[in-house]
């Protein structure tokens, strides 16, 4: 998979609080797609529990099944035993590879022997870095992307524009 | 009074760790009864990268000797994301670090770890609050990697969740004490790279002041950041620093702290709790505070620390302390934080 030359289409995982039927509807489509990699699972929030972790892991693996790369993505907040359980049961899923979104689910996926993807929630800022995370089982990073009035072209921040000042002293 | 049962030895007391933007607040945070304080050199290097703040070669040397003299730590911070085509400029901080004879670097950055850990492997590593590290798995993983002995954890856990972590790890665990809040997860927040493009860790600094702007209206002052407004205060109403998440903004028609009310950290009520877990450390936040600020957090969390110390659940907070507290907390309100959450 990784060693594709040609430019891969992936689908990152939904970040919105949708229903357990939207999301379910919402992957049966995706299996339609010309899609090479489907992330999915839940980052954003411990309490969003509308679908159950094993539930994650079976519409991973029936994704699978249609032929594509598959990714479970892992919670971006890890803070209790609650979450750390279900973190080891997506990287113990036995079939598809996790993004690691905190450094607890890299060194998880690191004593599985599962090679993992680095999400774009790990703290990955220099060549260092990354090369250690490499070390660890890494095939993939997710940069972050980094809003940023400095650096970014402006018309990807439309929101902000308008109320730019005409001159930033050392901006 | 009959004496009450002590099932459990009492473990040794969390070491009191104190901010320290200047040499005058080194030299007030040792004289008030600090363990250790925290420093940052001047540059980006470090969580507080502010104008007229942190030290030189030659004033951390000072500071070193002062402490030392009185028998106490210094640790210093460079915490904040190596970036951009040279990193040398963190590594070169390190190296330094190591020269002065610091008591450990407070890092947050795994290449930078890794770097330390390689080069200077006899000098003690702190896992930066900046690190996000909030459960055992990557604090274990710093330990494993890195060797690190103490990691800060972020100010997002419960009190039962930071001894779950004490509990599952051989690294030290040091928590927040007293200190300015922010309503995010410390190493993850992007807001101030939002409205500026620069953040504690790009650039060790949140709403950075040179983006900062004054407006005086006929009726209010207004606080720019950037050009975005981020507060309007009448006339009657003292000004804050406006840091973004701390401002009114105007939600569905209704003005009002939209995000976060400016709120102080103060764990002193639950200090028996804390210390009986085994915390080895308590931190108090603020190196961009005035040196008055360190002098009384620090005198007052020694005293409440003392008190605390064997007394259990006789431990009783002084009126005094909090009103002390009160005075130099961030929007003169103080909260528990996430520690005690009882709507969980």
């Amino acid at each position: 998979m990784s060693s594709k030359s040609t430019l891969q289409l992936a689908l990152g995982p939904v970040l919105f609080f949708w229903s357990r039927d939207e999301i379910l509807r919402f992957y049966a489509e995706a299996a339609q797609w010309p899609l090479d990699t489907v992330y999915l699972g839940e980052v954003v929030c411990a309490r969003r529990q509308q679908v159950r972790t094993q539930e994650w892991i079976s519409l991973a693996h029936d994704l699978a099944d249609s032929g594509k790369e598959v990714v479970l993505s892992c919670q971006a907040l890890l803070e209790s035993e609650t979450d750390l359980r279900r973190l080891r049961r997506l990287v113990e899923n036995g079939r598809v590879h996790v993004e690691a979104n905190d450094l607890g689910a890299a060194r998880l996926a690191r004593q599985q022997g599962l090679p993992f993807v680095a999400g774009p929630h790990l703290n990955i800022y220099n060549a260092d870095t990354l090369a250690l995370v490499q070390r660890l089982g890494a095939y993939r990073w997710v940069p972050r992307w980094r809003p940023s009035c400095t650096r970014c072209p402006r018309a990807s921040r439309p929101g902000l524009r308008r109320y730019r000042p005409r001159s930033s002293p050392g901006g | 009074m009959s004496e009450l049962p002590t099932p459990t030895p009492v473990p040794a007391l969390p070491e009191l760790v104190c901010p320290a933007g200047s040499l005058p607040a080194l030299k007030a945070a040792i004289d008030h009864g600090a363990d250790a304080v925290y420093i940052g050199l001047k540059n980006e290097t470090n969580a507080r990268n502010f104008a007229g703040l942190n030290f030189d070669a030659t004033s951390a040397r000072e500071g070193l000797r002062y402490a030392q003299q009185h028998g106490r730590r210094v640790f210093m911070a460079i915490n904040t994301y190596a970036q951009g085509a040279d990193i040398g400029r963190w590594q070169r901080a390190v190296d330094e670090a190591a020269d002065l004879g610091v008591d450990a670097v407070i890092l947050a950055d795994p290449g930078l770890l890794d770097y330390a850990a390689r080069r200077h492997p006899a000098l003690r590593l702190h896992l930066s609050v900046q690190g996000s590290a909030t459960n055992y798995e990557a604090v274990n993983l710093a330990h494993e990697l890195f060797g690190v002995q103490r990691a800060v954890l972020p100010r997002v856990l419960t009190l039962d969740q930071v001894r779950h972590v004490i509990e599952h790890t051989p690294v030290q665990i040091e928590v927040f004490g007293f200190g300015s809040l922010c309503v995010m997860v410390e190493g993850r927040c992007l807001l101030s790279s939002y409205a500026t493009g620069e953040s504690p860790n790009t650039h060790g600094v949140c709403s950075p002041a040179k983006y900062v702007r004054w407006e005086q209206r006929p009726q209010a002052l207004d606080a720019r950041l950037n050009g975005i407004l981020i507060d309007r205060y009448a006339a009657s109403e003292p000004a804050g620093y406006p840091t973004l998440c701390k401002g009114r903004f105007e939600v569905q028609d209704e003005t009002y702290y939209a995000l976060e009310e400016p709120t102080s950290l103060n764990v002193v009520a639950m200090l028996p709790q804390v210390i009986a877990m085994g915390v080895a450390a308590i931190k108090v936040e603020g190196r961009q505070r005035s040196p008055a600020y360190v002098a009384q957090v620090t005198q007052v969390l020694r005293e409440a620390l003392d008190a605390a110390a064997g007394m259990g659940t006789r431990f009783q907070v002084k009126p005094a302390w909090q009103q002390a507290l009160g005075k130099v907390a961030e929007g003169q309100q103080q909260t528990l934080g996430a520690y005690s959450r009882p709507w969980r």
